[in-house]
């Protein structure tokens, strides 16, 4: 077919190449061969998977996205001959094509994208923007559509379940959306129900992913690659199971039991299921909403701490990383309590994890023990002694751990709106990035993107607080270590 | 011996009821229709007053599930729907009676609603689409979709759905969800080609 030969013929690395950042621009020249290619894939038919008509993959944060991949993928085998060269970029060719038939993936790694067009200068502002948006999306669902989801599963339409339920959603969530309704006993509740088939859309761009990195298989990191995307396709399958969420929910709401301030929602499991879940209607904003209305600091210091305080107990009860503390999640509500309304995306640690997570925070927070904080870091890397692995990358990670525990070092007022130290974190995750490691216990991913996340939302919060005390206060370790 | 039209109502009903039963447990190509007589205890000629072969007799079977369920759409309708909301509506309600059918619909659907029809229409399969086009037809009028010529439109919508019954025919996933994400993005296509917006934005 001719449309294909010129995809194949167009699809050179030197024309990727140039597709890359800095030669991008919206004037660029319509016979651009990635932008081309990328046109024809947006019309190319998705089997099942309706999220396709969401995403404009002409878009320039979708050519920038497709053309770091493309950069990525060739960065492993750049030592390689010739024809190993000519056969990476078929396959190279074959995954770019594959990009455009992952469903739901594709958002986030758009995202991906669109925060690796400011390389090598990522701003904190773009930064802290893209992270907070940087979540899997699903299409919307028309009421004729939630009406089958019912009855599929609470065997009534919404209107018999429920005295009144509103047809239009209210909110976005990861896999579905939410719906604002009122139980036939008087409660207000927020029903989240998950668009159908996430579950196997899921697996299918898994199984897609695998396929697009498949070019770097003869690569010595393989193994651990596959490793991080069994890990990531476990979290998100746990993540499309709103029954697993609800039982979460229900643990946090003892968590924050003896916590006034900070409020879960409670799940009602008559009308609850694997993929709607019924629960509490907390009423409250979100933060941007908040900071637009120029909050004075104690109120956002007050929030600050209050999402803090609600992280670190919820990790230190359930031996976990809430994975996901993007600002959707959180709502703030006006007599100032706190409402914590995701529980999807949590990653549980095993007692080993665990345990040296605890070694770490000892090393960094407690005792500066040198010698301590190299074995948590080997552990982590998956090397018997720091000895073993490159110099520069040992030194990144310490880099990384101790931005990551600066906060909690100083007992006094931390100034999370600090631009340098934002900057400086900022800068440390993108030279991770360029460094391309996979030799890492997957484990390190959620707890990254917990931590990160936090430090992201304290930062567009603009707050300042002693977050030390608040840690200190809710951290059932700190008497163990103190001995 | 002559008997009443009531009485013969009631028959057909009867056998209606066994064929399902029989073409549930044994399967649509292993049940014959000596199988349905002998089930009914009525001799194999009599049978044929009734319906002309198995194929005629599944299809009626059919027929009438997704009649039941097209009364269910007029009936579940809000008003409210946009073009692709209300087939939505139209296909998920006739799917949802067809589904105790589920197991040997295949082969009925193949014989008597192909795209290419056999030169001996089933008439109980014709009269099942036509029905269904008519409300299709009314659905896209009410909702002002005019720009397509009717007959390019309904020819487009037909394959769509007979793609859909397909699928649905064979799909395994959970409550048939994969079927559901089929339909939604299928109309959605369908709409935005009425409109003459088939592009991305």
């Amino acid at each position: 077919m001719t449309t294909e030969s010129t995809v194949g013929d167009a699809l050179k690395i030197s024309e990727l190449l140039k597709a890359l950042p800095s030669e991008i621009n919206e004037e660029a020249a319509p016979r651009d061969p990635l932008a081309d290619l990328i046109v024809r894939l947006s019309t190319r038919a998705v089997p099942v998977s309706s999220l396709a008509r969401m995403w404009s993959l002409g878009s320039m944060q979708a050519k920038i996205a497709m053309a770091y991949l493309a950069y990525a993928v060739r960065g492993k085998f750049m030592d390689e001959t010739e024809r190993q060269k000519l056969l990476n970029e078929t396959n190279l060719t074959a995954a770019l094509k594959l990009l455009g038939t992952m469903g739901y993936l594709r958002g986030a790694i758009m995202k991906v994208g669109q925060m690796l067009a400011s390389l090598p200068k990522v701003l904190p502002k773009e930064f802290a923007e893209v992270l907070g948006c940087l979540h899997f999306e699903a299409p919307p669902m028309h009421y004729a559509m939630i009406r089958e989801v019912f009855i599929d599963e609470l065997g009534q339409e919404p209107e018999e379940v429920f005295a009144s339920f509103e047809r239009q959603a209210f909110a976005a969530a990861s896999l579905g959306q939410v719906h604002r309704a009122r139980l036939k006993t008087g409660e207000q509740v927020a029903v989240k129900i998950q668009y159908p088939n996430m579950q196997r859309m899921i697996a299918s761009d898994m199984h897609n992913l695998r396929t697009l990195v498949a070019p770097m298989r003869f690569h010595k990191d393989w193994a651990y690659l596959m490793d991080h995307i069994a890990d990531a396709e476990e979290m998100l399958r746990q993540e499309a199971d709103y029954g697993r969420e609800a039982a979460f929910m229900e643990r946090a709401r003892q968590v924050f039991s003896d916590e006034a301030r900070i409020v879960a929602p409670g799940c009602y499991r008559n009308f609850s299921s694997s993929r709607v879940l019924t629960m509490d209607y907390l009423e409250g904003i979100h933060l941007q909403e908040f900071m637009r209305q120029n909050p004075p600091p104690e109120r956002r210091n007050h929030f600050g701490e209050l999402i803090s305080m609600a992280m670190i107990r919820l990790s230190y009860h359930a031996r976990s990383y809430y994975a996901d503390p993007h600002p959707g999640n959180f709502l703030l509500m006006a007599d100032g309590r706190l409402g914590f309304l995701d529980f999807g995306c949590y990653r549980e640690l095993s007692e080993e994890e665990w345990q040296m997570r605890n070694d770490g925070e000892k090393a960094v927070i407690f005792t500066h023990d040198q010698k301590l904080l190299d074995k948590v870091i080997a552990y982590g890397c998956l090397h018997d002694s720091t000895a073993e692995m490159k110099k520069e990358w040992v030194d990144l990670v310490q880099r990384t751990v101790a931005w990551q525990g600066e906060p909690a070092l100083r007992d006094e007022p931390f100034d999370f709106s600090d631009e340098e130290w934002f900057q400086r974190g900022v800068d440390i995750m993108v030279e991770t990035g360029k460094q391309r490691q996979s030799r890492y216990a997957p484990a390190y991913n959620w707890i990254n993107r917990s931590i990160i996340g936090h430090r992201t939302l304290m930062y567009r919060l603009q707050c300042r607080f002693n977050f030390r005390r608040v840690y200190m206060e809710n951290n059932p370790n700190v008497s163990a270590f103190a001995r | 011996m002559r008997i009443s039209k009531k009485a013969k109502e009631e028959n057909r009903g009867k056998i209606l009821q066994v064929a399902a039963r029989l073409f549930v447990e044994k399967g649509f190509a292993e049940t014959t229709t000596r199988d349905i007589a002998g089930a009914m205890g009525m001799a194999a000629g009599t049978m044929f007053n009734y319906f002309d072969n198995k194929e005629v007799l599944a299809m009626t079977l059919v027929a009438e599930a997704m009649e039941t369920g097209r009364e269910a759409y007029l009936r579940r309708r809000t008003g409210q729907e946009d073009l692709a909301e209300e087939l939505f509506l139209l296909i998920s309600s006739e799917l949802r009676m067809l589904k105790p059918y589920k197991g040997f619909i295949g082969p009925v659907l193949e014989s008597a609603m192909s795209l290419f029809p056999k030169n001996t229409a089933n008439s109980a399969g014709e009269k099942s689409r036509a029905h269904h086009m008519e409300l299709v037809e009314a659905i896209t009028r009410r909702q002002g979709y005019s720009s397509v010529p009717a007959l390019i439109a309904a020819t487009l919508y037909w394959s769509l759905y007979l793609g859909i019954l397909a699928f649905w025919v064979r799909d395994q996933s959970r409550n048939q969800e994969e079927t559901l994400a089929l339909i939604d993005y299928s109309l959605q296509l369908f709409s935005q080609t009425l409109s003459g917006n088939s592009h991305q934005q």
